[in-house]
């Protein structure tokens, strides 16, 4: 019985996969040439972000992709504006296209969404099945956002209709906020609690009468103090501690670059995040997304792009 | 040209606008001129230098009101697509046309027609190697048509080849030890439309085989 059930396996599984296929080409096969065009286009800027690709092709629940719409106005406060500029229009252009053909390709093992605040903009990758383990997992934290009867379901729920992404100003905790987007993001709890205690020093310090600039640049720099912000602070400081808990974060936290930052010729765009070098998960994360960069250097060259790309996005959840 | 009719145009608007701030702080107006210049410059081709005047002139008047910032983004990215666009295409234009150029002059080599070129600018070793393995040692400079240099790297490093461009992957094939050659790389081998610097640029790589 077992065997006659393996033959029936055999022999039918192949042919799934193919209609499978063909249900892909097919349905390319309904958008006009030149909408196909952009989508393959649009696919390949956003999937040659290391945030998006390692969403897609490896461990992370969510990765994210962010433009600022200030730019807009003013270019000239921006480092190489034009790159930004052209990428934001051209990705916008992108999901305008998308937004049209996107009921053809349900992504079942994804959510992917635009999302809008203020006056950024951005796109959200999220794995369905790996986003909700981190929800589930670090349920307080995120209770602590949107409250604490919420179930981890409707947590997620609230994650895939976009009501987590760029809400700084409505949040209750900006550190919970931070570290909810850490753990998802995938940079592991270390690198999220190092992240945190950075930012609560940084509240704290703002919190204080003390002209800011006039600290030692490494401070500065390690900070990035670029923003004014005055919260309230309502426990008391010691300063003692202060000086111990600056020298510890200066010295633990760093910008980590995810891929292989010496090769200049590699087609993917840099993660990076900031953390703790020493914390294992790390170096994991940084030889993890290493190993991935050819798997996405090769998934760029696939001549039939398109139906590649959306293969991967629309394929079933496995059991 | 826009510069001079720029400039014009607010030597002329000066006699509308109101003057009560240019008594006091005359720096502001000149360098909100320029702020305001650079911004248009951004947009260069997309706007009307008589309708930005005249809305200036209304909302000055008090003739329109204005409206939120956010409001004029669609405009603006929509331009920025346009432009983009555009420059894409020019782009691709230059480089399908400095390759032809390339392909007929003497001492280029061509690797894969209209796309990968290369000039031996030093020989190596006479010993021929025969694979290149997946991580070989090599020093680079990567440049711009107009000679922008990208990157370079001339202590040499192992650069794992399937995690590179397609030109550079292809175009090191056949290279010997000490070998030093320029890579003429069209864009489809390349960076394609990510602007680096610019969508659809040519990238020039001048690349030393140190060992294989």
């Amino acid at each position: 019985m077992r065997k006659i059930s393996l033959f029936f396996m055999m022999i039918l599984f192949p042919l799934i996969t193919l209609e499978a296929q063909e249900t892909i080409a097919s349905r390319i096969d309904q958008i006009p040439v030149h909408d196909r065009e952009v989508l393959t286009r649009f696919f390949k800027r956003l999937f040659s972000h290391g945030d998006f690709s390692y969403t897609l092709l490896g461990q992370k629940p969510m990765g994210s992709i962010d433009y600022n719409l200030d730019l807009l106005t003013f270019p000239q406060f921006y480092q190489e504006p034009h790159k930004h500029l052209f990428l934001m229009a051209l990705d916008e252009r992108g999901w305008r296209v998308w937004e049209k053909y996107q009921h053809l390709f349900p992504t079942r093992q994804y959510r992917f969404i635009r999302l809008k605040h203020d006056s950024f903009f951005g796109f959200i990758l999220i794995h369905k099945e790996k986003a909700f383990e981190v929800i589930r997992h670090h349920l307080t934290t995120f209770q602590e956002l949107v409250g604490k009867n919420t179930d981890a379901s409707e947590i997620f729920e609230m994650l895939c209709e976009g009501e987590f992404g760029y809400y700084h100003s409505s949040t209750p905790s900006l550190l919970s906020y931070y570290k909810a987007l850490g753990l998802l993001y995938g940079y592991g709890e270390d690198n999220v609690n190092t992240f945190v205690s950075r930012e609560r020093l940084l509240q704290t310090l703002w919190s204080l009468p003390i002209s800011l600039t006039t600290l030692p640049s490494d401070i500065v720099g390690c900070l990035e103090m670029g923003e004014n912000q005055s919260p309230q602070i309502t426990e008391s400081i010691e300063v003692s501690s202060l000086i111990t808990d600056l020298k510890m974060i200066i010295k633990q936290t760093e910008l980590i670059n995810t891929n292989k930052e010496h090769n200049p010729f590699l087609p993917i765009k840099k993660s990076r995040f900031l953390g703790d070098r020493n914390h294992p998960k790390t170096n994991e994360t940084i030889s993890y997304f290493d190993q991935l960069d050819g798997d996405i250097v090769k998934l760029h060259e696939t001549e039939n792009y398109l139906e590649t790309i959306l293969e991967l996005l629309t394929a079933e959840v496995v059991k | 040209m826009n510069k001079v009719l720029f400039l014009m145009g607010l030597f002329a608007l000066s006699f509308c606008f109101s003057g009560e701030t240019k008594e006091h702080q005359p720096n502001v107006s000149e360098d909100l001129a320029q702020v305001l210049w650079n911004v248009m410059e951004t947009y260069e081709g997309e706007y009307s230098l008589q309708e930005l005047f005249t809305t200036l002139w209304k909302l000055n008047t008090g003739k329109i009101e204005s409206k939120p910032i956010e409001e004029c983004y669609h405009s603006l990215l929509t331009s920025m697509e346009i432009k983009a666009a555009k420059k894409s295409e020019i782009n691709l234009q230059a480089a399908n046309s400095y390759l032809q150029n390339i392909k007929q002059l003497e001492g280029f080599h061509e690797l894969i027609d209209g796309k990968l070129y290369y000039r031996v600018i030093e020989v190596g070793s006479e010993q021929e190697i025969g694979e290149i393995n997946d991580a070989p040692l090599i020093s680079f400079t990567e440049k711009t048509m107009d000679g922008k240099v990208l990157s370079k790297n001339p202590l040499g490093i192992r650069l794992p080849l399937s995690e590179t461009i397609i030109g550079l992957r292809e175009g090191i094939k056949g290279m010997r030890t000490g070998e030093k050659r320029e890579l003429h790389i069209h864009p489809n081998l390349a960076y394609e439309e990510f602007p680096k610097p610019e969508p659809n640029s040519i990238i020039i790589i001048e690349v030393t085989l140190i060992s294989p």
